[in-house]
């Protein structure tokens, strides 16, 4: 189950195409990664460069020699990072980049346009980019990012080959990495929690679980959004996060089970399963990551959510 | 590292590599000079990822290194230290200290590990090309490759292709470049015979930074030209840029001679004064002058409803038969310049590109497309 790239959790099909493509002679011009935010996409953008280019190991980055090092630090010339400038990438950002597009690698063996996230293209812009994408120089390849390929223009898309990446399986990473707990919490997606350390997360897991010991869920609200509407830390993405993984283990107790996210749930006595209100539950944190973005009130809506899983428990 | 070096030699080779380091990019190394030392020898190294230069001095080396340090602070340092000697050494890849009788500076450096690649050891068949020949042959060009603005989609345009070729009567370098609206020609003679493929393409940014050293006259300078890279070599300084990939558009049926059956003998300065008029007259968006070439003058018109209109006659030579014709005076113009006496303008028809040529000499070849109005 495991392949050879160490710096990514998971992922062993897709890494081991990439791989395969990185030691043959015959590379697509452009990739489209896709799948949900955090998963690990652009982890595999950077190690795939690697790959393509490590002076000791070609196909499996050794994370020493020079092409690495510089990859790592970010200071690699022929890594070119396309990135929005504030809502959308705007089209000037793409000239520049397409400007020089047909210079030769400074120093690698493959130059590599990084777009990311690709869907935050606006129309100008990703219809500045179709003909490069189809044909870009010999030495050079696109990898586009993107969290929501459907929002791509069907042009885009039909110019690349798409690799798909899907959560990680928790079970995979149980000895490749220390934090598997934390990699079984955030659902396998390593990234899902992005911006939060991990100290902090776990924090967050245990004033959420203290739920069920009967805090006031308009309080333990109120403690995240102070002022209704504003999430300047971004701890509504965590919150989700962390309560669904123990609605996960709510219905997994429910039907007898024992391999839990959380264990402390163990320790805590639930009502008998029910359906409706697991469902109802589940529509909440699904409304709330649709519009989690938008101008709702976090502190209500949070409210509600924690007063649906307090409902849960037998007290 | 460690070495000792006189103050005037490190400012002056500091000054010369500041102008290839890169404030403005997301890659904050390129804001510094790599600092190697090779035997007796100093080197600095800078990039901007378009053109690279290296400048070497001898000085007394105590130990051997490399750093990244501030291009600008280190100049600015240096410039203002009194004239004698400097110690410099850096310890741990983390601290430069420069050292004089009364200062002692500290400055921050960085890992030489993490600075762009350039490889400067020249290839062994390369082959120099004196400056006098390189540089009118970029000057009569460079003004056909396509500005940035103007956005070319086909990028190897976007350069000027540099190629030889081996002939009976010798050989050739030639360099041509286009914006697929003119296309320009410039082939010398060299006394030896080099070896290109398929020859290679000089970025527009490139080009220019070739030409500003062409320009500095440094003494025994010459350009190398390799199978994959174009160097500039003085005594002390080497400079290459980094080139396009891809292949040019096959450009000689365009340029060839017996395509083009008419042909007009026109005195370049003349023409090239009543063109001046012309474009004071035209405006930027109807951007056209009619040119009627009739068989023993050239009439040429322009006309901009807002501002007036320009109506001159020159005499001219002209075998075949008449045509009228618009064109671009600023192309026009642009080829003129570098033509003494008599310039030959050859024609295909009313819709057909022209080329011109500095008299019977065909090293220099100017195709402009005609406009349709």
């Amino acid at each position: 189950m495991h392949h050879m790239w160490k710096n990514i959790i998971g992922h062993t099909a897709q890494v081991d195409q990439l791989r395969g493509y990185s030691v043959s002679e015959k590379l697509p011009h452009a990739f489209l990664f896709a799948g949900m935010l955090g998963v690990g996409k652009s982890l595999v953008a950077r190690e795939f460069f690697k790959a393509l280019n490590c002076l000791n190991s070609r196909g499996d980055p050794c994370d020493a020699c020079r092409c690495c090092v510089k990859v790592n630090a970010k200071t690699h010339p022929d890594l070119v990072e396309i990135i929005p400038s504030a809502a959308w990438i705007k089209v000037e950002s793409i000239r520049d980049t397409l400007a020089e597009i047909g210079l030769k690698p400074f120093e690698a063996r493959m130059k590599c346009i990084v777009i990311e996230p690709a869907e935050q293209m606006n129309k100008a812009s990703a219809n500045a980019l179709l003909k490069s994408l189809e044909e870009p120089p010999h030495h050079t390849i696109f990898i586009l990012v993107s969290h929501k390929p459907h929002l791509l223009l069907p042009t885009i898309i039909s110019r690349c080959q798409v690799l798909r990446f899907t959560p990680v399986k928790a079970s995979i990473d149980e000895d490749a990495s220390g934090d598997a707990a934390l990699t079984r919490i955030t659902s396998g997606i390593p990234g899902g929690i992005a911006g939060v350390d991990r100290e902090s997360f776990l924090a967050v897991r245990t004033e959420v679980l203290a739920i069920f010991s009967g805090i006031d869920a308009a309080d333990l609200s109120g403690r995240y959004f102070p002022k209704d509407t504003a999430d300047p830390k971004g701890m509504a993405p965590v919150l989700l996060t962390v309560v669904e993984a123990i609605l996960r283990d709510i219905l997994v107790i429910g039907h007898g089970g024992n391999t839990l996210l959380n264990e402390e749930l163990k320790d805590i006595s639930l009502k008998p399963l029910s359906y409706p209100d697991v469902e109802e539950t589940a529509r909440c944190i699904r409304e709330l990551r649709r519009g989690a973005m938008e101008n709702i009130n976090l502190r209500v809506a949070f409210t509600e959510l924690f007063i649906l899983l307090s409902q849960f428990s037998a007290r | 590292m460690k070495y000792t070096i006189p103050k005037d030699t490190l400012q002056g080779m500091l000054a010369k590599v500041q102008g290839f380091t890169e404030r403005k990019s997301t890659l904050p190394i390129l804001s510094h000079v790599l600092m190697e030392t090779s035997d007796d020898k100093l080197r600095l190294k800078a990039t901007d990822l378009h053109t690279s230069i290296q400048v070497i001095s001898s000085c007394e080396i105590k130990e051997q290194g490399a750093c990244a340090i501030s291009a600008k602070s280190l100049y600015d340092v240096v410039r203002e230290l009194p004239d004698g000697k400097i110690d410099i050494w850096v310890e741990d890849h983390t601290r430069a200290h420069i050292h004089t009788e009364n200062n002692y500076i500290k400055m921050n450096v960085m890992d030489p590990e993490e600075y762009p690649v350039i490889d400067f050891s020249l290839a062994q068949e390369g082959f120099h090309v004196p400056v006098h020949i390189m540089k009118p042959m970029v000057e009569r060009t460079m003004f056909s490759v396509p500005s940035q603005a103007e956005g070319e989609t086909k990028y190897t345009l976007n350069g000027a292709l540099l190629t030889a070729t081996q002939e009976k009567k010798g050989s050739y370098l030639e360099m041509v470049t286009t914006d697929s609206r003119r296309l320009s020609v410039a082939r010398y003679e060299i006394d030896q015979p080099v070896e290109m493929g398929e020859g290679i393409i000089i970025p527009r940014k490139g080009l220019q930074e070739i030409r500003r050293l062409m320009d500095n006259r440094e003494e025994n300078a010459s350009i190398l030209l390799t199978r994959e890279s174009i160097f500039f070599v003085s005594e002390d300084t080497r400079a290459t840029v980094r080139l396009i990939e891809g292949k040019f558009p096959d450009y000689r049926s365009v340029v060839n001679l017996e395509t083009y059956p008419t042909c007009t003998r026109v005195n370049a300065h003349e023409l090239l004064s009543v063109l001046k008029v012309c474009v004071a007259m035209v405006s930027d968006i109807s951007n056209c002058v009619r040119f009627s070439f009739k068989k023993d003058r050239t009439l040429i018109f322009a006309n901009n409803p807002d501002q007036g209109e320009v109506d001159t006659e020159i005499a001219a030579d002209h075998n075949g038969e008449d045509i009228d014709i618009n064109f671009n005076p600023r192309y026009v113009m642009e080829c003129l310049v570098y033509i003494d006496g008599e310039a030959h303008i050859y024609l295909k028809g009313p819709q057909g590109p022209c080329m011109i040529t500095d008299g019977e000499k065909t090293d220099c070849k100017w195709v402009i497309m005609p406009m349709r109005v």
